[in-house]
């Protein structure tokens, strides 16, 4: 599962709130076409679905977005 | 050579300032938030923990908390970042050339104007001189935590409430407060500007521009940043939108670890040291015939002061007193501290002053040295 981020430190922030939770996850850089320069978090924890996530990242203002897969 | 111009940088640095310096140089290589390789990832972890310890001390988030070069850059993205046509500023009588100048010249710019209020001893005093200088055209109120010449501290909580009531920004210089006055964004600050270099303990070449968000600022430096390069236009989130080109990535990781000294000792504790040396150093110095003070730290008067002392050497000016302390071991800046307004409050505009200013590393016997080669020179 992969959450699109457009900033490096709320990339950070948002991988720094799910490793407190015990979800293994990463920031990795990111580019598509016609999105440009980004990063991605990417999350390697299978035993949780991106309705949490999402639901954890919005609690601290980041958007899962519709970009992210 | 004992050192008193802590108000111009700290010096010496915590050791672990210095240790985690050279080892960011030398471990942390690459460039931070530009691309994913193991190095790249590190060092952009590493810029980040020290992005959240700076937040977390100041009461922010970490994403509005920007690196900077120094506090005079943050002030010049604050300032000119709000500044439009017509716009008026609020500043304070003691401002530093790094707020007068930037005020100054986005005001003539911009085709605005400012109004300079006294700031006094009683607080009560100064709120309703700041108030006073409010007009429905104003968009922030400037003024530094402490002077950088006489040491006096504005009232940042009461003036917070002042500019709250008023719909208007509130920045505030911390070059002099941050980590020994209790400066933060809990107290009703909106911006933040501070120099990582001095009682943060970081290295020169570093400082913070601190946000609450409220009042979005436009840019004056635009450029790469590592993220949306697809778009010509400068990114809208934080720090981002103001960390254009490389940062001081070293710098910026010590600084990480200036503040978390400054957290373990506590800005409290330095400054009931820092402000006992500089009772020391007045009782002793108004003992002294020939040394004239400005500002006199003593047991009464200690909670209006940050620990910065003014004074001049009779029959000397200024840069001659300091040369001749200089020769003498004893390293303190004299002139006019980039400081004009508060010179002429004090009426030393032509003298300027010597500055004692003292550091968490200063010690009583240095105070005593000091003030014993005071008492020898001769006219």
């Amino acid at each position: 599962m992969n959450i699109n981020i457009k900033s490096f430190t709320t990339a950070q922030k948002a991988a720094g709130l799910l490793k407190s939770r015990g979800i293994r996850c990463m920031v990795e850089r990111r580019f598509g076409r016609g999105t440009g320069c980004g990063f991605s978090l990417k999350i390697t924890d299978p035993s949780v679905s991106r309705r949490e996530v999402c639901a954890l990242l919005g609690s601290i203002g980041v958007d899962c977005g519709a970009n992210s897969t | 050579m004992i050192y008193f111009d802590n108000a111009a940088t700290t010096f010496p640095k915590p050791r672990n300032v210095y240790r985690v310096f050279q080892n960011a140089a030398a471990e942390f290589g690459a460039n931070p938030g530009r691309s994913s390789y193991p190095l790249a990832v590190r060092t952009s972890e590493a810029v980040y923990r020290s992005r959240e310890v700076c937040a977390d001390f100041f009461g922010a988030m970490p994403e509005n908390t920007i690196f900077t070069l120094n506090c005079t850059q943050a002030l010049n993205f604050a300032i000119k970042g709000l500044a439009h046509k017509g716009v008026h500023f609020v500043i304070s009588d003691m401002e530093h050339n790094a707020v007068l100048r930037p005020v100054h010249s986005a005001c003539e710019f911009f085709g605005g104007s400012y109004t300079l209020f006294e700031s006094d001893e009683d607080v009560e005093i100064t709120v309703k001189n700041a108030a006073r200088a409010i007009r429905p055209n104003t968009r922030a109120l400037i003024c530094c935590a402490a002077s950088n010449v006489i040491g006096l501290c504005n009232p940042i909580k009461q003036l917070a409430e002042l500019c709250a009531r008023r719909g208007i920004c509130f920045i505030v210089d911390a070059a002099q407060g941050a980590g020994v006055l209790p400066v933060s964004l809990k107290d009703g600050i909106n911006i933040i500007c501070a120099a990582g270099h001095k009682s943060l303990y970081g290295p020169m070449g570093t400082g913070l521009l601190i946000t609450d968000g409220k009042f979005p600022l436009k840019t004056i430096i635009e450029g790469g940043t590592g993220s949306m390069s697809e778009s010509v236009q400068q990114p809208d989130f934080l720090p981002d939108r103001f960390e254009s080109g490389t940062i001081n990535t070293a710098g910026a990781i010590a600084l990480g670890a200036g503040v978390e000294y400054v957290r373990k000792i506590t800005p409290e504790r330095i400054l009931s040291h820092e402000l006992s040396l500089c009772e020391r150093f007045c009782v002793g110095a108004g003992k002294i015939g020939s040394v004239r003070l400005y500002n006199e730290i003593l047991p009464e008067s200690r909670k209006l002061f940050a620990p910065v002392v003014s004074f001049n050497i009779e029959g000397m000016d200024s840069a001659q007193g300091s040369s001749v302390l200089g020769e003498r071991g004893f390293c303190l800046r004299g002139g006019l501290h980039c400081a004009p307004l508060a010179h002429k409050k004090i009426g030393t505009l032509e003298t300027g002053t010597i500055r004692f200013s003292p550091g968490a590393f200063s010690t009583p016997q240095e105070v005593d040295m000091l003030l014993q080669e005071l008492k020898r020179i001769k006219i």
